[in-house]
């Protein structure tokens, strides 16, 4: 673990700054999406408790428990334990495929039963762009990791390497923990 | 078995939050609550998972121009905020 303890190098530095960079981005756009919620009073409000909301925090779940798996692959890939850094950096994936799997199958129930796209109107429209940017964030994270455990399997990169992508895999499920509460919950049928 | 009391808790919050849309909590307070548990959310993830406990990035050059542009973005949209009382 004495590599935690350790102060970040150039590559964690740079993570940090792409971090905070997009985490702006994503800011701006949840700022926008909740004061164009309060703005206007017939917002749409389409999910309902079960299966929308309990199938989102089921997702919120899956991303959390991902997010578990990365920080176990950081902390073996800290005492050089290859074989159980590939472990967990495969089960961080398979979060992130699940993820995708699950959103993908919300997604699809909006459009085909409650009509809802991302042309028919201001709702779809910050919807499926907040949401669907947030996707291509884990979509980008698995094929990252992907590269990291192919690379890690052949004696390649270093800890804080792992960490590196540590750092990007918990930023993605940080932003989902406001796009969860404030683009679902606040959404819920009344 | 840190990382798994703090997953536990970020999973308790979680269904937390969920309980406040379950039981049709009024949509301002709803709002305000649901920001407040999102930020202790973040901040533990930040703070175990991102490992900011042990590394923490130079603040000053990389906080300093995001505070800029957060605070930037508020002022932007505060005549919107002040409607939210009347959000429906």
């Amino acid at each position: 673990m004495n590599a935690l303890k350790n102060p970040p190098g150039v590559k964690t530095t740079g993570m940090w700054l792409f971090v905070l960079s997009d985490l702006l981005t994503f800011a701006t756009l949840l700022v926008i999406y909740t004061a164009l919620r309060i703005a206007n009073p017939d917002w749409p409000r389409p999910f309902t408790l079960s299966p929308a909301i309990v199938y989102a925090t089921i997702m919120t779940v899956v991303l959390l428990a991902s997010s578990l798996t990365m920080v176990w692959a950081v902390a073996a890939m800290a005492e050089d334990d290859r074989k159980n850094t590939v472990k967990w950096l495969l089960a961080t994936i398979a979060g992130g495929i699940a993820f995708i799997a699950l959103h993908l199958t919300e997604w699809r129930h909006l459009v085909l039963e409650d009509k809802i796209t991302a042309s028919t109107g201001l709702f779809g429209a910050v919807f499926f762009g907040v949401t669907g940017l947030h996707m291509l964030h884990v979509a980008c994270g698995a094929v990252y990791l992907s590269i990291l455990t192919a690379g890690v399997a052949r004696g390649k990169f270093s800890a804080e390497d792992i960490e590196t992508g540590g750092l990007y895999w918990h930023f993605v499920d940080l932003v989902w923990m406001f796009i969860f509460p404030l683009v679902y919950l606040m959404a819920v049928k009344p | 078995m840190t990382y798994v009391k703090v997953w536990i808790g970020l999973v308790a919050l979680t269904l937390v939050e969920a309980g406040l849309a379950w039981i049709r909590t009024a949509p301002t307070l709803m709002l305000a609550l649901l920001l407040v548990l999102s930020l202790i959310k973040a901040a533990l993830i930040a703070w175990w998972f991102m490992h900011l406990r042990t590394h923490r990035p130079k603040p000053l050059t990389v906080l300093i121009p995001m505070l800029f542009v957060f605070v930037g973005l508020l002022l932007s949209l505060l005549p919107d905020g002040i409607r939210a009382g009347a959000m429906r």
